[in-house]
């Protein structure tokens, strides 16, 4: 195997064919200038195209439904705090807090999706009540907590 | 770098719209030759050379400073034909393939045959790999040093390459009649 091109033999001549200047049409620099403009333009429409079509989806998630307003409430006239928790808060105690409503009625609002959700009441920051109200189901731990099904509207 | 290519980098660095043009006219035509005959199409090569020479104009106005101009481009050219050919075997299709396959399994009748076609027609059955070394040592005149800055290959893979692209091109154009 040798890459050496004898003079004169067929594969010289075909390389001193293919050393022959190529022409390039006239105007490639404005072929360039155009070829940029498209490319350009191109990519506009593809920004507005992803603008819109976030735009189409946030539209879609603000239209669907935010939930059932489910109202929890827990008579308890001499404590200090209640906060609920649950699933829905994951069992954090710092999102939702009831208020005293009067008459040592608590209450709060939180809306729902659809679902079983398991929850209990918070209160004084470490005694643990189940709503006396809804269905119980102790959780993991031993501690009561309740049972809530939200069913769509 | 040549004091003209340097003098380019730094017109199209400063936005001097004329130098484009400038740059068109001194390397388009080395990277002409090689698109087209690599490609063997000449609108296809047409539209690397529009792409090679947006993409290096927008690199020197980034800061790219190129230590060798030509090196440079030749190695887009290189990566944009690359592109275009996307898989690295054999053209297989395509009208001149089509006529290389046929000449390759017919002995030839017409003696009024263009010799540029036999060529073209040759080049097209060696796989992209080899016919991008061969193309740029014996058409383009580029050393292997330079070859490997322009396709990333090692000398030893290179020379491999050209002899046996030479070796392939040799043997096709043994059966054209001269």
């Amino acid at each position: 195997m040798t890459d050496g091109i004898e003079p004169g033999d067929a594969l010289d001549r075909a390389v001193d064919t293919l050393r022959q200047p190529v022409p390039i049409r006239p105007g490639l620099a404005r072929r360039a200038g155009d070829r940029l403009r498209r490319r350009r333009a191109a990519r506009v429409v593809r920004g507005i195209a992803v603008v819109l079509l976030v735009g189409l989806i946030d539209l879609v998630l603000l239209r669907r439904p935010s939930g059932t307003s489910v109202t929890f409430a827990i008579t308890a006239p001499s404590v200090r705090s209640i906060a609920l928790v649950g699933d829905f808060t994951d069992w954090r105690s710092d999102r939702v807090q009831l208020k005293r409503t009067g008459a040592g009625l608590w209450q709060a609002t939180v809306k729902l999706h659809p679902g079983r959700y398991r929850f209990a009441y918070l209160v004084n920051h470490d005694e643990w009540r189940a709503d006396s109200r809804a269905a119980s189901a102790p959780d993991d731990f031993g501690r009561p907590t309740s049972v809530l099904t939200v069913v769509a509207n | 770098m040549t004091p003209i290519d340097d003098s380019l980098v730094a017109r199209l660095a400063a936005g001097d719209p004329t130098a484009l043009a400038e740059l068109m006219d001194r390397h388009g035509p080395a990277l002409m030759r090689f698109a087209t005959h690599f490609l063997h199409s000449a609108s296809d090569a047409d539209e690397v050379l529009q792409d090679v020479f947006l993409r290096a104009d927008r690199a020197i106005r980034k800061g790219t400073r190129p230590e060798r101009l030509d090196a440079w481009l030749f190695r887009i050219t290189v990566n944009r034909c690359r592109s275009k050919v996307r898989r690295w075997w054999p053209i297989i299709s395509g009208p001149v393939a089509d006529r290389a396959i046929e000449r390759a399994t017919t002995a030839p009748t017409d003696e009024s045959f263009a010799w540029g076609e036999e060529i073209a027609a040759a080049l097209a059955t060696l796989s992209a790999p080899l016919r991008e070394a061969f193309l740029l040592k014996h058409v383009q005149g580029l050393e292997y040093q330079e070859m490997t800055i322009v396709t990333g290959a090692s000398v030893p893979a290179l020379k491999m390459r050209v002899a046996r692209a030479c070796e392939q091109l040799r043997e096709r154009l043994k059966e054209v009649p001269q």
